[in-house]
């Protein structure tokens, strides 16, 4: 439907001052020039309760099609007035806010002349825009109360159980034989000191006896389709393929530690051993006295894995501690580049470890420590870099802190569900105040397999995720439009024009969020757009060359009647 | 009615548990003592490691808040006293007058220009009194520092909108709430107790939060790296970390935020002025969260940004104007060294806001290292205070970038769900 035929036009003078720099009587004669226009009102705060009242009775007394509203810029009010006439039966899209506020009357307010003038183009490519503005059909969807979560590491679990107690149905699905992921592998856990069987125990504990929660060991992903609130995975494993259907996906894959093969010597002497070796050391209650000595950044930041796995610090501090306190004649090195001990409990747990007696050294990238021996490892020569002198420790062990390697599968999932991922393989995030949504709408990352995290803020994010999701599923239904680019904007999804489609598939080919496919038409194939997934960027209405495909926020011919209309 | 919930502090984690807890249905009252809602984030320029400018991300949040139905905001707002009965609080806040009626404001700015006016002919200097939203703040009406003002009727005469009242009275509403998320933020520590760092001593001797306001794009000067004492352009600028933290006479704790923006600040810097080179003088360059390493690699490959092992000694201002001499060890060399710098950025702790304690008094949280909000340990598994029905998120609980705040604020806020989910039940 086009909004040409019946618009009515009001005009806002903020209380009367807009009238200082600019000409409202010019402004509503040109609006009243414009076809299709059919009356134009001119009030002095229409934000104000008198001005709404004023708004609801002239909206409903003359029917407009569309509504041309010059005022304040669309960033204040515009929400608020859309809200409005779509409670008063008008499309909340019908309306178009000139900017002749902020834009006009305020930045030339020394020259009325230019301030009037550009309100009155403002006001006709507002027109312009409002007259060739075709009303989305929104489609409405249905939401499913459930999730699928995959992974069952301490990420999964948290946010597995959370989202139980939001009584929404959970599917986990887990390639393993069994729940846990890393965390089973853990002994103590920074910063509290608690045990990893506790911790595990506890939160197995809310998943076992759940109704809600269905756990597929020894599964995974083979497939997904749908969209928010509609998905459908496909499960491989077990007893034969299953497809779960959910209303949101959560990805808590984790990620696994480097193994250091050819650094330090690590498989050619024993007593080199990885962190996670040493975890389970410790966990064996294996005796660790002696001389330990601890080598921070063993494969990462440097040039072929630049980043910084955040956790290996705190780690290696917990540990080398505790072998301290639990064997005092033992002798604790750590050599580490720069100390990650950000924040207060992490910089207490840096002083803690120095108390219990463990010795620091500083070295650089340009002289990394050396490890010798035959057969076994026997001493480190470390080149301290605040000393300046070379050191060489005899040492029983040495432990190599390796980074944290994202999960191999991220690739093929993030294919299956429009997402990406890092030049690593961790998930991405879609801005930094969502750290754990993704560019798909219902699809979430959590835990070490958006970044290395501690076992505490994987479970914290793990809970922020179960959040979101509650508040995803709460409603039966949704509109299409309520998923668009950024929250609260609203998205307007790409419409084709099938008589003029050709079935190329450019945009098929090109759509970055997968919402464009091509169906039977006529005795042809053309695209056809799915409304939840497009969130209206417009990659394919520039690659289409017939101009079959257009987005409905600025189509073509809006674009061009604009531009026409501000160059009159 | 109990089944709301509480949140003390309008920044970025308040926002985010708000918008939360609304989603899944629950009555929210965000309070926060400040005219508008945004908070810290709202006095930063960009953001690492994307260099995102801080202001965009927030409007939608801030949007949402401001039009959902279930958020009721508390602006310029205090808890005064709290009262514990049948597993609920009531919570008595005071709303202080803001002498602007928000459901008259329009934002005209008539009152501010009338101000102007006034202040210019009284010969006054300083900030105004009236407090401006910028279009994206929410709420979105003007406010008056009554502390400033000098109440001559100007800014009441020209308000086409009769909102300006000065007889506007402080209002205290009641609120029966079951559960409450402490996000109150931080403050940034003081630094004069630095004596070796001459700190109030010199113009240019400038902490790290008003170097990113000073040489915002939307700042005083446009987006130029000026000194203070002379507006002459800045050509050697040098950043000491840890000013204050991980210091024993102040605070033993790592800011944790302090680095990164230490590398933020130095890359604007840099990019806005070609002749500029800057030093960042730090002790760990703790560069550990996604993308922090690049971030740090990006402005190595500057070549104008060089970062030194060392905790400066002193800072001495050479004469009332003139440049700066810093006196430092450069650890990794062993030598002491001085370099003559046009200013300094001195990074200070953050600290836990003013009335972070008042709060943790009346709910009767503990605290724990260095006056942070204590989340025990044995609640490993939630981010629960010591008071079961009383969460925390944010700063507030320990120096956060903006990513950890809103993870622990939605965490709180599930949490807050759950607990909200089992009065109900009982």
């Amino acid at each position: 439907m086009s909004l040409k035929e019946r618009i009515g036009a009001f005009l806002c003078t903020c209380g009367k001052t807009l009238g200082r720099s600019l000409s409202i009587e010019d402004l509503k004669s040109q609006a009243l020039r414009l076809p299709g226009v059919f009356f134009c009102q001119v009030h002095d705060a229409l934000c104000q309760e008198d001005g709404q009242a004023f708004l609801k009775e002239q909206i409903q007394s003359f029917h407009p099609d569309g509504v041309l509203l010059a005022g304040c810029s669309p960033r204040g009010h515009g929400a608020l007035f859309q809200r409005l006439i779509s409670q008063w039966g008008l499309d909340g899209e019908a309306l178009e806010v000139v900017d002749i506020r902020e834009g006009c009357a305020w930045v030339h307010a020394d020259n009325p002349d230019v301030a009037s003038a550009k309100a009155q183009n403002l006001l006709r490519m507002g027109w312009a825009k409002l007259s060739r503005k075709e009303l989305s059909r929104d489609a409405s969807i249905p939401l499913l109360k459930s999730a699928l979560v995959v992974g069952s590491g301490p990420a999964g679990m948290a946010a597995a159980s959370a989202m139980a107690g939001q009584g929404l149905r959970v599917y986990l699905v887990e390639k393993d034989g069994t729940m846990g992921g890393w965390l089973r592998r853990l002994s103590f856990l920074y910063p509290s000191g608690d045990e990893g069987a506790n911790i595990l125990q506890r939160l197995k504990q809310e998943i076992e006896p759940s109704l809600l929660i269905t756990v597929f060991l020894e599964h995974e992903i083979a497939g997904a389709r749908g969209y928010v609130g509609n998905f459908q995975v496909h499960l491989r494993g077990g007893e034969g393929p299953k497809t779960i259907r959910a209303g949101a996906v959560v990805l808590a894959t984790g990620a696994q530690p480097l193994v250091p093969q050819g650094l330090f010597n690590y498989g050619e002497l024993k007593g080199v051993m990885a962190q996670e070796e040493l975890e389970s050391q410790l966990l064996r209650g294996q005796n660790l006295g002696g001389t330990t000595a601890f080598i921070q950044c063993a494969g990462s930041r440097i040039p072929q894995r630049p980043y910084c796995s955040s956790i290996c610090c705190p780690v290696a501090l917990k540990n080398a501690r505790l072998i301290r306190l639990r064997w005092p004649q033992s002798r604790v090195f750590l050599l580490y580049r720069d100390m990650m001990a950000p924040g207060v409990d992490l910089e207490h747990l840096y002083h803690q470890a120095m108390d219990a007696g463990v010795r620091f050294l500083r070295y650089s990238p340009e002289h990394p420590p050396l490890v010798e021996g035959m057969d076994c490892v026997q001493r480190v020569k470390v080149l301290d870099s605040l000393s300046g002198r070379e050191t060489a420790l005899e040492i029983d062990r040495v432990v190599l802190s390796t980074p944290l390697l994202a999960n191999p599968q991220n690739a093929e999932l993030a294919g299956m569900l429009s997402l990406l991922t890092d030049d690593y393989g961790f998930f991405c995030d879609r801005n930094l105040l969502e750290p754990n949504r993704t560019v798909t709408p219902g699809v979430y990352v959590c835990g070490t397999s958006r970044w290395p995290c501690s076992v505490q803020e994987a479970i914290l994010q793990g809970q922020a995720v179960a959040a979101s999701v509650a508040a995803l599923l709460r409603a039966q239904r949704a509109k299409a439009s309520d998923f668009g680019v950024l929250d609260g904007v609203k998205g307007w999804p790409a419409v084709v024009n099938e008589s003029a489609c050709s079935g190329c598939g450019n945009c098929f080919q090109a759509c970055p969020m997968k919402a464009i496919g091509l169906q039977p038409f006529d005795g042809r194939r053309v695209a056809r757009v799915n409304k939840v997934r497009c969130t209206g960027c417009g990659t394919c209405a520039t690659l289409c060359s017939g101009g079959a495909i257009q987005t409905q926020s600025l189509s073509d011919s809006m674009a061009i009647k604009m531009i026409q209309e501000a160059f009159k | 009615m109990t089944g709301s919930a509480l949140i003390i502090g309008g920044g970025v984690a308040g926002i985010r548990a708000s918008l939360d807890l609304a989603g899944m249905g629950i009555p929210v009252h965000l309070m926060e003592r400040e005219p508008f809602l945004g908070g810290r984030l709202l006095q930063l320029d960009r953001l690492y490691p994307t260099d995102h400018c801080a202001w965009c991300p927030v409007w939608p949040l801030l949007r949402q808040v401001g039009s959902h139905p279930l958020i009721t905001i508390h602006s310029s707002s205090e808890v005064h006293s709290i009262q514990e009965e049948a597993g609920a609080y009531q919570a008595t806040i005071v709303h202080l007058p803001t002498y602007i009626r928000g459901e008259r404001c329009t934002g005209c700015g008539e009152c501010l220009w009338a101000c102007a006016k006034k202040s210019t002919v009284a010969g006054r200097e300083g900030p105004l009194p009236i407090l401006r939203p910028n279009s994206y703040v929410i709420p979105k009406v003007f406010a008056i520092n009554r502390n400033l003002c000098g109440e001559c009727p100007g800014c009441q005469e020209e308000c086409p909108f009769g909102a300006i009242d000065f007889k506007m009275p402080q209002e205290t509403r009641l609120l029966k709430i079951g559960a409450v998320i402490l996000a109150s933020g931080f403050d940034p520590g003081r630094l004069e107790g630095l004596e070796e760092y001459s700190y109030g001593a010199h113009p240019d001797i400038i902490s790290a939060m008003d170097f990113e306001a000073w040489i915002a794009e939307s700042g005083p000067n446009a987006g130029q790296v000026l000194r203070r004492s002379d507006g002459q352009k800045v050509e050697r600028l040098a950043f000491v970390l840890c000013a204050g933290s991980r210091d024993r006479r102040f605070h033993e704790y790592c800011s944790g935020v302090c680095c990164m923006y230490a590398v933020k600040e130095a890359l604007w810097a840099c990019q806005r002025s070609r002749d500029l080179w800057a030093t960042i003088f730090f002790t760990d360059l703790r560069a550990c969260g996604k993308g922090f390493q690049e971030y740090v690699q990006l402005a190595e490959e500057t070549g104008r940004i060089q970062f030194i092992r060392s905790r400066p000694g002193r800072i001495q201002p050479m004469g009332e104007n003139g440049a700066l001499r810093v006196l430092y060890e450069d650890t990794t060399q062993r030598n002491t060294r001085e370099m003559i710098v046009d200013m300094v950025v001195l990074a200070q702790p953050i600290i836990p806001a003013a009335g972070s304690e008042n709060f943790a008094s009346l709910f009767g949280v503990d605290r724990g290292r260095e006056r942070f909000i204590l989340l025990p340990d044995d609640k490993f598994l939630s981010p629960a205070t010591s008071q079961s029905r009383v969460l925390a998120c944010g700063c507030c609980q320990g120096p956060a970038d903006a990513v950890q705040s809103v993870i622990s604020a939605s965490a709180a806020a599930l949490r807050a769900a759950e607990i909200l989910a089992q009065r109900r039940a009982a």
